[in-house]
């Protein structure tokens, strides 16, 4: 199993780090990821209800705001994580100075978040309307 | 067994790039699979899961499994303190597992009355 080096420097005042943009982008990959695993369990869920249950059919649950907030909340994450996947795929492949910084800037960051909120917004109309 | 980190990254970035191109093809056969009403839960697995969509699948199951082993992996790894660190890694690879098993449950279950 892991072996844990039992060194590491401990400071959990997340409040009193000032963050840059691409390391809340990186913490966000890992929180949309957690967000997935949940999304699977409640698909999981939602497969066992169907078959088990005999009054819950796909017609009775397709507009049931849980099923809805379920598929929002799960398109909204996967693409956060494949968009910043994306990126993270492209910097290791991409490693010569120039290319390098350009996937790492400021601009590729904000056109990520914007992409991400413009799908996110698709995604929710299309899951609720 | 000894985990590695030069193994995991290298299995974490094969099935990244497999995800890559399967979640759009996924959106894409799930918009064309709409349910309508009245329609059967397994009618329309029946209709989704086309011959080439259920090895992709089949594929991209395995991997997420994957992928989701490494990154919550990486996860307990960084932020857990040392005495909890080995705890965690095991439930957390019991989840896996059951998940697994009940994904084989549910294909065996769900399949043979379509």
């Amino acid at each position: 199993m892991y072996t844990h080096p039992g060194n590491r420097p401990r400071f959990l005042s997340l409040m009193a780090i000032k963050f840059p943009l691409n390391a809340k982008l990186s913490a966000m990959h890992r929180i949309t990821g957690l967000m997935l695993i949940v999304s699977l369990l409640g698909y999981l869920a939602l497969a066992h209800l169907i078959i088990v249950h005999p009054t819950v059919t796909l017609t009775s649950i397709h507009d049931h705001c849980i099923v809805n907030c379920l598929n929002s909340v799960f398109w909204s994450a996967l693409t956060f994580h494949w968009l910043s996947g994306l990126r993270h795929l492209l910097a290791e492949h991409f490693t010569k100075p120039n290319p390098y910084q350009i996937i790492n800037s400021s601009k590729v960051s904000y056109l990520l978040l914007i992409t991400w909120l413009i799908i996110s917004l698709a995604i929710s109309y299309q899951a609720w309307y | 067994m000894k985990l590695s980190g030069v193994k995991a990254h290298i299995w974490q970035r094969i099935s990244a790039v497999y995800l890559l191109f399967f979640f759009p093809y996924l959106f894409w056969q799930i918009q064309n699979s709409p349910i309508t009403i009245g329609v059967e839960f397994s009618s329309w697995l029946q209709t989704l899961f086309t011959p080439l969509f259920s090895a992709l699948s089949f594929m991209a199951v395995a991997l997420i499994i994957t992928h989701a082993w490494v990154g919550l992996r990486d996860v307990i790894i960084d932020y857990l303190p040392k005495e909890r660190v080995n705890f965690w890694l095991r439930l957390y690879g019991l989840f896996l597992i059951v998940v697994c098993i009940d994904l084989l449950a549910l294909v065996i279950w769900i399949f043979p009355r379509t």
